[in-house]
């Protein structure tokens, strides 16, 4: 070894750490590299270059190689390089975790669009965003390996990806019936159940499917008082809103400032819901120095607040006709300080409608959303912000627990109760699947066509109250259409859903439930 | 979690959990190699560092030893780079061997040729090393800590083989009056080590109110050697002596005192950095030095290690031949140079998270509270229009914190208490009001003493103190420290200051830190507590509404 270490030159010491960081020749001019493979510096591996002990024992023994970063030892010398090529490991084994089945080389072919995609996208492949990416939870991580470069697919992957895992015993020989009712309920066309089994989220046992439970291995959360976060496996807790990650590695480190819950806070993921999210997943009691810390921030910072609001002004004359439309308009005045003058929230598509009742419209230079703009808000970081999917559970059978949830009022979630995505009261309802409101009619329209396409079932909720979940059927008369053999008209229906696969292979599973048979 | 307590990081630090049964037996094992960077409640950081690996080898550890404890009690497999580096760091020592040669000079070989090249082409080393021959250097004994110094910071480590001197033996024999903790014997025997090359110099970290001042006894004694004692100022001098005489059987004219008051040189002599670092003017020599080279000292004692003053840094590096044994509760040095500290009186040799102390009893358990307290209304808008330094004063002599220091005193009337200040203007108004003494850096010191004693005897229970002499180390023991304002950052003050009401007592001691809501002294106090955090001290927030 020491005979190598004497060998090589301080350039070659150079080229060599390259090949260190790289594992790459692709730079290393012939001559350099016939020699160094010739004295078994570098050893080649499965297409990746790789720099042999003899080798790193050379380069360590040039601690003051040039690199600009004067008397910095090694491996110290090169840490710009070092984090770079730091980040890109961690993501190869959020990636190797992904696709246990893959070889090495494959795995760093899925890996490069991901790569290339951050960079093109002006993100520094550094640890931070390595931190950010992990600390996303897996669905997402998963999402952006395999769209890197659609942000709109990439959403659509999540939820098929969230979809299957939460598959439980469903018949293996109707396969590609359900890979396609996937495909169908999240818009993603590449889903398929090969890529799932490869990546090990999906499993065949005895004729049936099921998909991955809950059990990523080991993992733990711990906020200390002084700040820090210590992350163990993996967390659904969006930390990257209010932390700023330090470390990444085998446990990654995170710490509270009082800057990153500043953004936080301003970006409206506030000091309750991050400590929710940290409570969730702490495994150890989060010390109260910290949350009230984290409280006197959110006091602090938000003594003054501003949003955004619509100022009317408006005549005697439509004065009149405002003032009696009443109770019907309140939610979305936020205030009346003087006659002629309205301080409307930006809902602009809430009250809009309920103006041109009375025959008034709106002039004026305001920018108008649409309720998808608004959901737009919900996109917090303008780096990485996590596709927000309701979290994860197996399916409960437990008859008990089921009735007890199904006790609700409201219907929607009821369905999703018997759908598998709801299994327990702390769960909120989610909007996983595709929900059309009342005023929408277009919407509506689409989304019940598409059902008729597809095949698939509908839930509709009508203002009354009841509820139907049904596969619709074409009605001859324009505006109306068949659920349950009713001919219905499809203003009246207040509230619809486009339901995913496990909704409607769940309701038969009901019904055999309800007989005991599970 | 897994029975294995430790995870190993890629860059080489380490995360012990506390809560895991073997973690005691882990970090026995990887604390000869590893430092402590923090300890809070759950999880404790250690780091691996050159280093901290260069002394590990240096006191006998292999790197397949170091390798084999982090597999032992590692959860997860050891990342290659992490092993690389280990053996990569350790094979590199013993490259460059410090030997002597003659009266003049000591001579450093190097193993390798390549290294002999880099060395002479080093500017910073050029005027201290003279090439012998093609691998050898001949170094001048007095540049012997500044040559290791300058090549650890290349990346060098030097194995220096020419074994401390013993100094004019002094027998100092300890009474049985007291069983020192086992803390203490640990930290001491791991300073004094085999006696072979590599040992008997090096810091001790140990919280305030520990009892590092038995420390240096136990390691004075082992050594039995005429001693020097380096303390921050007369009151630390003075208390030294008293736990001589009343812990050793050294005579009161065995112990020598050399301050700006006496100037007696004993087999024990403590004396102030203060003293040392005095000349007459900023060309002259610093003549009190002429007392590192009197009596043969055998061992040299830096008390409170973090407040060496640069001069003394500087003579430091020439008195590598004799034992040395830094001494401090906090090695954060508001100037950063902490690792100079480590390679010139000698690397963290022990160190010991304050909450284990806690809880084992040896030091008292202590509530830090933070107290929010609102301006007077009138003040609020004079506050915001005020300058940066204007603001933090009016923060901090807001009114409203006389009325809660008052409610503070009658909830612990039964508790000896310290009030801490900045400002003198607030403490002497506050002296007014409350009648109790107030002690300010004017004051002489017998005076002081006086109050002091009064106040360890029990006859005053209260003391009003501004920030004597920039530091808290000459205050006395108390149950209950009330901060009515503090300066930006000083995360070393707040340790100390914690450090008075930390000495084992039937009650539980309490810390207040007054902090005018809304204002800079939020950051202020934030940033201070920052060290105390680590050790996993929380501080509980309270607000005062109808202050």
């Amino acid at each position: 070894m020491l005979e190598a270490a004497q060998a090589i030159s301080e350039e070659e010491g150079a080229l060599l750490s390259r090949i260190y960081l790289t594992h790459t020749l692709s730079e290393i001019d012939e001559e350099h590299k016939a020699s160094f493979i010739e004295r078994k510096l570098v050893v080649l591996d499965d297409g990746m270059a790789r720099l042999s002990k003899e080798a790193m024992a050379a380069v360590s023994a040039h601690p003051l190689l040039g690199t600009g970063c004067e008397h910095e030892i090694y491996p110290e010398c090169f840490h710009q390089m070092l984090i770079a090529s730091e980040s890109e490991k961690e993501m190869e084994e959020c990636a190797a975790s992904c696709f246990p089945n893959l070889d090495k080389a494959e795995t760093r072919r899925l890996l490069e669009p991901i790569l290339s995609a951050f960079s093109s996208l002006g993100i520094p492949e550094d640890m931070e965003t390595t931190g950010l990416f992990l600390s996303l939870p897996f669905e997402s991580r998963l999402a952006y390996i395999l769209c890197p470069l659609e942000s709109d697919k990439r959403k659509a992957a999540a939820k098929a990806v969230a979809l299957s895992e939460r598959i439980a015993g469903l018949d293996a020989a109707r396969e590609e019936e359900i890979e396609n009712l996937i495909r169908r309920t999240t818009d993603y066309d590449d889903y398929s159940f090969f890529m799932l089994e490869n990546m090990q989220l999906l499993y065949r046992k005895n004729g049936k499917l099921y998909g991955r439970k809950c059990q990523d291995g080991e993992h733990s959360l711990i906020v200390s008082s002084d700040f820090s976060i210590i992350v163990q496996g993996r967390t659904s807790a969006p930390l990257h809103l209010f932390a700023e990650p330090r470390k990444g590695g085998v446990v990654s480190e995170w710490m509270i400032t009082r800057d990153s819950v500043r953004k936080s806070l301003l970006s409206g993921y506030g000091s309750e819901k991050i400590m929710m999210a940290l409570e969730s997943e702490a495994s150890e009691a989060i010390p109260e120095s910290v949350k009230s810390r984290i409280r006197f921030w959110e006091e602090t910072l938000s003594s003054v607040k501003a949003s955004e609001a619509i100022v009317l002004t408006v005549s005697e004359r439509a004065e009149r006709l405002i003032r009696a439309l009443g109770p019907q308009l309140e939610p979305y005045v936020i205030s009346h300080p003087a006659d002629g003058i309205y301080i409307m929230s930006t809902e602009t598509w809430k009250w809009r409608p309920i103006f041109s009742t009375v025959g008034l419209d709106v002039l004026g230079n305001i920018k108008e959303r649409t309720e998808d703009g608004k959901k737009a808000d919900v996109e917090i970081s303008p780096i990485i912000y996590d596709i927000s999917l309701p979290e994860e559970r197996a399916v409960s059978f437990d008859r008990e627990k089921r009735q007890r949830l199904l006790a609700t009022d409201d219907a929607y979630r009821a369905a999703l109760v018997l759908s598998g995505m709801i299994c327990s009261e702390s769960q909120e309802t989610p909007e996983l699947c595709d929900v059309v409101l009342g005023l929408d009619y277009q919407g509506k329209k689409r989304l019940i066509s598409s059902a008729m396409n597809h095949g698939g079932k509908i839930y509709a909720e009508f203002i009354g109250g009841s509820v139907i979940i049904a596969k619709p059927e074409k009605s001859e008369k324009e505006g109306y259409v068949f659920l349950n053999g009713r001919e219905i008209e499809i203003a009246k229906i207040w509230k619809t859903a486009l339901l995913s696969i496990s909704i409607a292979s769940i309701t038969r599973l009901k019904r055999s439930s309800d007989n005991d048979s599970l | 979690m897994s029975d294995k307590p430790l995870t190993i990081q890629s860059d080489r630090t380490m995360l012990l959990d506390v809560h895991s049964p073997s973690a005691e037996s882990c970090r026995e094992d990887i604390i000869a190699f590893s430092d402590l960077v923090k300890s809070p409640e759950h999880v404790h950081t250690y780091s691996v560092s050159s280093l901290s690996l260069w002394n590990a080898i240096s006191s006998g550890l292999t790197a397949e030893e170091i390798i084999g404890r982090l597999k032992k009690w590692s959860r997860f497999d050891i990342d290659e780079r992490v092993s690389f580096f280990i053996e990569d760091q350790c094979r590199r020592y013993g490259d460059f061997v410090l030997e002597e040669y003659d009266d003049e000079d000591l001579i450093l070989t190097v193993r390798r040729k390549i290294f002999a090249l880099q060395l002479m082409g080093e500017k910073s080393l050029s005027s201290i090393l003279r090439p012998n021959d093609e691998s050898s250097f001949l170094v001048s004994r007095m540049q012997r800590g500044t040559l290791k110094a300058l090549m650890i910071k290349l990346g060098f480590p030097v194995d220096d083989r020419i074994p401390l001197k013993n100094g004019t033996p002094l027998p100092i024999k300890l009474k049985d009056n007291f069983t020192p903790r086992y803390y203490q014997i640990d930290a001491a025997k791991a300073l004094v080590g085999n006696g072979g090359a590599g040992t008997g110099f090096g810091t001790i970290v140990l919280p305030c109110g520990s009892g590092k001042t038995i420390v240096g006894m136990l390691v004075a004694s082992a050594l039995s050697t005429n001693t020097l004692i380096l303390t921050p100022n007369i009151t630390a001098l003075r208390q030294w002596k008293r736990e001589l005489l009343d812990k050793t059987e050294l005579k009161e004219g065995d112990i020598g005192e050399y301050s700006g008051e006496k100037k007696e040189i004993k087999p024990v002599t403590i004396c102030t950095y203060q003293v040392l670092s005095w000349r007459q003017g900023d060309d002259e020599d610093y003549k009190h030095f002429n007392l590192f080279r009197q009596r043969g000292w055998g061992l040299i004692i830096y008390d409170e290690v973090h407040m060496l003053p640069a001069p003394v840094f500087r003579i430091t590096a020439e008195l590598q031949a004799i034992h040395r044994l830094g001494l401090t509760a906090t090695l954060v040095r508001e100037d950063g140079r902490e690792d100079e500290v480590f390679s010139l009186v000698g690397p963290k040799r022990y160190d010991t998270p304050w909450l284990e102390l806690e809880r084992k009893g040896f030091i008292a358990k202590a509530y830090c509270h933070e107290l929010r307290i609102p301006l007077p209304e009138e003040e609020e808008v004079p506050y915001a229009l005020a300058s940066g330094r204007e603001k933090f004063r009016i923060a901090a002599e807001n009114p409203n914190k006389t009325a809660v220091v008052r409610k503070l005193l009658e909830k612990h009337k039964d508790d000896r208490i310290l009030i801490i200040g900045q400002y003198i203007d607030q403490l002497k108004a506050l002296h007014k009001e409350l009648g109790f003494p107030l002690i300010t850096g004017t004051m002489a010191n017998r005076k002081r003493d006086e109050l002091y004693q009064s106040f360890r005897d029990g006859e005053i229970n209260t003391l009003i103190v501004s920030k004597v002499a920039n530091n808290a180390i000459d205050l006395p023991d108390a149950s209950v420290l009330v901060e009515i304002s503090g300066t930006f950052g000083s995360r070393q003050e707040e340790a100390q200051r914690l450090g008075r009401i930390l000495r084992p007592k039937s009650r539980d001691s309490h810390f207040y830190t007054l902090v005018t809501e809304y204002s800079r002294e939020e950051e202020f106090a934030q940033n201070r507590q920052k060290f105390l955090s680590e050790q996993g001290y929380s501080y509980t927030i309270e607000r005062i509404e109808d202050a």
